[in-house]
């Protein structure tokens, strides 16, 4: 570890609006854990184990400030009864989703978080994870949001098409994906885990701004006054470009945001007084460059962004692609603890 | 026990002791207009941080990872408790951060913090209450931290709050840190000495030793209000009174602000009010047939009267609520162990807060404690000059003179609340333990031919040797029955 | 062998003797255990101090055991060990310096018969308050030694008494300066004994002898060069005496100087006096009394310096007694202090580890050997 604190000690600090030692470091390493480990992203999507062992593996390489369960947006669509294709070294996509009319969305049945499909995978990593290294780590369980679930049952399109055509339906979709994400909201704090929501379907590269407020907002409000009731500061990650909506972004509840094409000097003024922020050395960047490149840019990043006056967590603008080569993430890592001190 | 709250009502469920998912869902019953309603350090206004109604899953969150192994009691009261204990780092932060004043208090378990707290914005708090967070965090990061300034296994868990001070992410930068030293254990003057040369600001204060004028004769049958009273000789108390002098005047140069006599004197009304309750509250409970309230709530109740003057308002408030739930239950013939639960006295607060969870878990409860702060619990006496109360107050410390002293106050349980065994929980290597407990054990065999149980508390993470205490006290609790039942 | 300690050892024996014999007629042996207690005060009171720490080993502490938990500090066992084995005192005086020793009282009262007063030793010392506690309570352990030897207390009497101790003070002081020479005269161990000898038999008889103890210092043979060793830590008493061999086994290295409470740190300069000898010796004990329990131990510290300083030892070896808190929970803050090969030594007076340290501390000198050998190449 690096500093005197542990990573949760640093979270703990910023999140009650003291400056910790220095900047959380927090590249997204979801996946990629399963080249650290060196097993399949099959085996690291289907067993809770191998996510944990994973996860815990990447970080005693990197020594980041967080570990993160995830594997693919489509999660909770699945467990309703979509079906995703797995691959060895790809991240799951969707292959079929369960609503092809409309007409079933009466028959969805809100998935169990214990039982159902791959709910449970989640739930046993969290709980390996959190007895392993929860004293000196935060567990991060990247929740997907309403919006992007509904688009996994319905398919992306026709679901966006329903948005206009069949806005009713649309929404009694989104409500009973708001319900689901509760429940595993629940079950994974339960365990411990710290929910990040995650809209990628919500990003103006996708939708509307209108869109957006009607359809993906609400629900986002919804899941975040939930976890608010149990004095949770909510985290929300948009990949993708957010900068049309970002005067909306307040209004989801969130108290950190996760971006990811935007300017950050532009975000940092615009949401910077009230918002923890979260981000973004592009994903691109960290799998394409070189550790010196790299290095320049977290530097600059850190140097521009530390003074955020809510907070700010040095992160990558999406997950780290599977195959980033290993100095590149270490030299994101390095060059935020460099020149992200606040102390000692 | 109904809650009112603006015609809104919270009905309590029937009394029992709850895990941590259990309590996450209780807790969906309780309206918000409660969890907006329950604040700390109101004068701020209704903030998005001044709350603190939240089920232990918030706190196991933010990493105090054994609350999902602990039992809790499942009333409001109870959950204001412990989210009012668990709070107390944040709210110690919000304090500077609105501009007040932080003081640490080392080594006293009490006796000073009505004098600092007299000045206007100005909290003290303990940052000696932090060796259970190791516990609770089921972590050993502040073990390691003091160890890497000197510190190490040798010393009782209070080295804790060396790894916490140099951290400073417990809680802020003390403005003043008072130690308190003289007579008190070594192991925390070396934990002082260390924080001492992490060059914080910081004011010594010296406890003398209290030796006891010998009279012991009409113990037993003390008033019960004096259930915590010790003798001293009278000019320890003069030089206590000078010693208070000396810490005003730094107080002075810290806050800003003139000593207040009269301030003082309001601060010993408000705190008599609380410890009157706490009072109460424990009589209530050690002479229940049915025990209200779980032992590990007894604990933070208790402890409260250390945490308390971080907003000593609501401390007051909770204490209130906490009393009306026990005495409803009480009245109602309710509560969480059985009739023919073994009666315990614990001596020594527990590290490891899951013990006090074992004893009930066994059919045991409580009825009386000992838990070294004595002086934390007795009512400060109204004298005109409220620095003669306050060094009285302190002369009472619970460890600051003999073990026979101390074990007057066991005494005096036992026999008020017909104690059936005692248990001891020491820390190995901790300097008045390792003397104290033969003495202890004496004492009270002079007097009551009653089990006694003595073990070490073990650091978090060694379940080996928790699993030998959980064996130990099983067979102690079924001497109890056996006796009993004999 | 050395001489000294043998001439020494023989003058011990005879003053236990005469102390028995004294005892017998009815004069009060008073037992102390650290110098917050003033001998000087003590003698005034007509009584015959003597400091518990002679006569100690690992025995007495297994019988400590018995009574004490086993994770306490090993010096108060083996004392506890010893009150309760024999009555060679009629009564105890000493100062709250540790939490353990403050402890240790009431397990005196309640095992032995022996009378024991306990005073309050002033942890802080940067006030007028803590100075005025000690002054009452060193009033009312005059009060208590004078009923007991039924003596009236004099100040005539003191400053007769503080004159003869300074004597002494002022020739063992004349010693310690000769242990920095180069090679010491003096070894580590002869020091140790010669400090408690004198202290034992007081300024008279001991200054009686002094000319004879000069004389075996003088015709020492001293063959070669030693490491000089600078010894740090806990209480050092008879059950040490098999550490000090170790330590300075074959003369191969001395201890050229200590921090120690019953070496160095016993010493004081003799007293300089105005006016009223009492508030002076008082202020003088206040002060000046080295202990790893004042706070803040800042003086403990400034007092090393100077030791180190004047010694230039090529080593330190710090020992702490088991569960001796003050001592133990410093070695790491006097390790970062001086730059200084350094070895920490945590242990009680069982012989059970004698082949153990005897192997850390041989290997301690080898290094310290091969790096004054690289320097020197340098």
């Amino acid at each position: 570890m690096n500093g005197r604190l542990t990573p949760r000690e640093r979270f703990g600090l910023l999140l009650i609006d003291e400056e910790p030692d220095r900047v959380v470091t927090y590249p997204l390493i979801t996946s990629h854990a399963a080249k650290v480990l060196g097993c399949t992203v099959r085996d690291y999507c289907t067993s809770g184990n191998k996510m944990a062992k994973a996860q815990i593996a990447a970080w005693k390489k990197y020594g980041h400030d967080a570990l993160s369960i995830f594997t693919g947006v489509g999660l909770i669509a699945e467990a309703f009864g979509s079906e995703l294709h797995f691959a060895d070294y790809d991240i799951p996509i969707l292959l079929n989703p369960c609503i092809r009319n409309i007409e079933e969305i009466g028959d969805l049945k809100k998935p169990d978080p214990y039982n159902d499909c791959r709910l449970p995978v989640y739930l046993e990593s969290i709980d390996i994870c959190f007895e392993t290294l929860g004293d000196i780590l935060p567990v991060i369980v990247f929740i997907p949001s309403p919006f992007t679930t509904a688009g996994h049952l319905r398919g992306i399109s026709e679901f966006l098409m329903d948005s206009i055509r069949h806005p009713e339906e649309a929404h009694m979709i989104l409500k009973i994906c708001t319900e689901a994400c509760i429940d595993l909201i629940d079950a994974c704090m339960k365990l411990g885990a710290h929910p990040m929501l995650v809209d990628p379907l919500a990003s103006s590269s996708v939708i509307s701004p209108m869109t957006f407020n009607k359809f993906a907002k609400p629900y986002l409000r919804q899941l975040t006054d939930y976890m608010h009731r149990f004095d949770l500061d909510t985290m929300l990650h948009i990949c993708g470009e957010t900068e049309e909506i970002i005067d909306d972004i307040p209004c989801t509840g969130t108290e950190l945001f996760s971006f990811d094409k935007n300017d950050p000097g532009q975000t940092k003024s615009e949401l910077g007084n009230n918002t923890r922020l979260i981000g973004n050395i592009s994903p691109e960047e960290i799998l394409m460059s070189d550790p010196a490149t790299i290095s320049n840019k977290v530097r600059s990043l850190v140097t521009q962004m530390k003074d955020t006056p809510k907070g700010f967590i040095i992160s990558t603008g999406c997950v780290v692609p599977i195959n980033t080569p290993e100095e590149n993430i270490s030299a994101f890592i390095d060059a935020s603890h460099m020149h992200g001190k606040y102390r000692y | 026990m109904k809650t009112e709250l603006n015609d809104i009502v919270y009905k309590d469920p029937f009394p029992a002791r709850i895990g941590c998912t259990e309590w996450h869902n209780l807790f969906g019953n309780i309206p918000d207009e409660f969890i907006d309603h329950y604040r700390y350090y109101r004068h701020c206004g209704k903030n998005e941080w001044n709350t603190y109604l939240y089920p232990p899953t918030t706190f196991l969150i933010y990493g105090s990872r054994y609350l999902r192994k602990l039992k809790f009691d499942n009333s409001l009261a109870s959950l204001r408790l412990w989210g009012f204990m668990m709070n107390e780092s944040e709210r110690l932060f919000r304090a500077k951060q609105s501009g007040m004043k932080i003081i640490a208090n080392m080594g006293d378990l009490g006796a000073i913090p009505p004098l600092i707290f007299s000045f206007k914005d100005t909290i003290p708090f303990y940052p000696d209450c932090y060796w259970w967070t190791p516990f609770l965090n089921e972590s050993t990061v502040l073990f390691e931290e003091a160890e890497r300034l000197g510190i190490g296994e040798d010393c009782c868990f209070v080295r804790a709050a060396l790894g916490a001070y140099s951290k400073l992410a417990y809680f802020p930068e003390p403005d003043l840190g008072i130690v308190a030293t003289g007579a008190s254990c070594n192991d925390m003057n070396s934990v002082m000495q260390s924080i001492n040369r992490l060059d914080f600001n910081m004011h010594w204060f010296e406890i003398p030793h209290r030796r006891d004028p010998g009279i012991y004769d009409s113990d037993l049958k003390n008033n019960e209000r004096d259930l915590h009273r010790m003798d001293y000789q009278p000019h320890l108390k003069t030089f206590v009174i000078e010693e208070m002098h000396n810490l005003i005047s730094r107080l002075e140069e810290v806050t800003g602000q003139k000593y207040e006599p009269d301030a003082l004197v309001g601060t010993i009304k408000k705190i008599n009010k609380l410890r009157g309750l706490v009072y109460e509250i424990r009589d209530i409970a050690f002479s229940a047939v049915l025990c209200p309230i779980p032992a590990l709530e007894l604990m933070n109740l208790e402890f409260i009267t250390l945490s308390a003057y971080s907003d000593l308002d609501e401390a007051i408030d909770i204490a209130q609520h906490l009393k009306d739930t026990v005495r409803e239950r009480v009245k109602n013939g309710k509560g969480i162990s059985d009739n023919d639960a073994a009666r315990v006295i614990w001596i020594t607060p527990p590290a490891d807060p899951i013990l006090l969870n074992y004893l009930e878990d066994l059919g045991g409860r409580l009825v009386g404690t000992e838990f070294v702060i004595n002086q934390s619990l007795r009512l400060l006496d109204s004298n005109p000059d409220p620095l003669v109360s306050l060094s009285d107050g302190l002369l009472n410390a619970s460890l600051i003179g003999t073990t026979r002293s101390r074990t007057k106050l066991i005494l005096r349980q036992i026999e008020k609340y017909d104690a059936e065994g005692i248990i001891i929980s020491n820390i190995f290597a901790s300097s008045h333990c390792s003397f104290e407990t033969t003495l202890i054990k004496e004492f009270i065999r002079e007097n009551y031919n009653i089990p006694i149980l003595s073990f070490d508390v073990v650091a978090p993470g060694k379940k080996i040797q928790q699993s030998q205490i959980l064996n130990r006290m099983t067979a102690f609790i079924e001497t109890i029955k056996e006796k009993k039942r004999s | 062998m050395s001489k000294l300690i043998d001439f020494l050892s023989k003058l011990n024996k005879n003053r236990r003797n005469e102390l028995r014999a004294l005892k017998n007629t009815g004069r009060i042996i008073t037992g102390y255990f650290c110098h917050y207690v003033p001998v000087e005060i003590i003698e005034a009171c007509g009584c015959i101090p003597v400091r518990i720490k002679d006569n100690l080993n690992d025995k007495y502490e297994t019988a400590g055991r018995k009574h004490i938990q086993r994770d306490s500090c090993s010096f108060c066992k083996a004392a506890l060990g010893s009150l309760v084995d024999n009555s060679e005192f009629t009564n105890l005086v000493y100062g709250t310096t540790c939490d353990q020793l403050r402890r240790l009282n009431e397990h005196i009262s309640e095992k032995t018969d022996i009378d024991s007063f306990l005073f309050h030793a002033p942890r802080t010392h940067d006030k007028n308050s803590t100075l005025n506690l000690y002054r009452d309570e060193i009033f009312l352990l005059i009060e208590k030694l004078t009923a007991r030897s039924k003596t009236e207390y004099r100040n005539e009497q003191l400053l007769e008494r503080v004159e003869e101790w300074n004597k002494l003070r002022s020739f063992v002081n004349e010693i310690q300066r000769q242990r920095i020479d180069q090679p010491p005269v003096v070894t580590g161990r002869e020091f140790f004994y010669l400090l408690s000898t004198a202290y034992f038999l007081g300024p008279e008889s001991f200054l009686k002898v002094s000319d004879e103890i000069m004389e075996f210092i003088k015709t020492k043979e001293t063959s070669r060069e030693p490491l000089r060793i600078f010894l740090a830590g806990s209480i050092i008493c008879t059950a040490d005496d098999h550490l000090l061999n170790i330590i300075e086994e074959q003369s191969r290295a001395v201890i050229v100087g200590d921090n120690t409470c019953t070496g160095s740190g016993w010493m004081n300069n003799p007293l300089q006096y105005k006016q009223n000898i009492f508030e002076n010796l008082l202020k003088n004990q206040f002060d000046n009394a080295q202990c790893p329990n004042k706070m803040p131990n800042d003086s403990l510290y400034e007092f090393t310096d100077k030791q180190i300083e004047k010694t230039k030892p090529d080593g330190i070896i710090y020992r702490s007694l088991k569960f001796c808190h003050p001592w133990n929970f410093e070695a790491k803050a006097f390790k970062n202090r001086y730059n200084i090969p350094f070895l920490h030594i945590d242990t009680d007076y069982s012989k059970a580890n004698i082949g153990q340290i005897k192997t850390r501390v041989h290997a301690f000198y080898e290094m310290i050997i091969a790096r004054k050998s690289e320097d020197r190449i340098k």
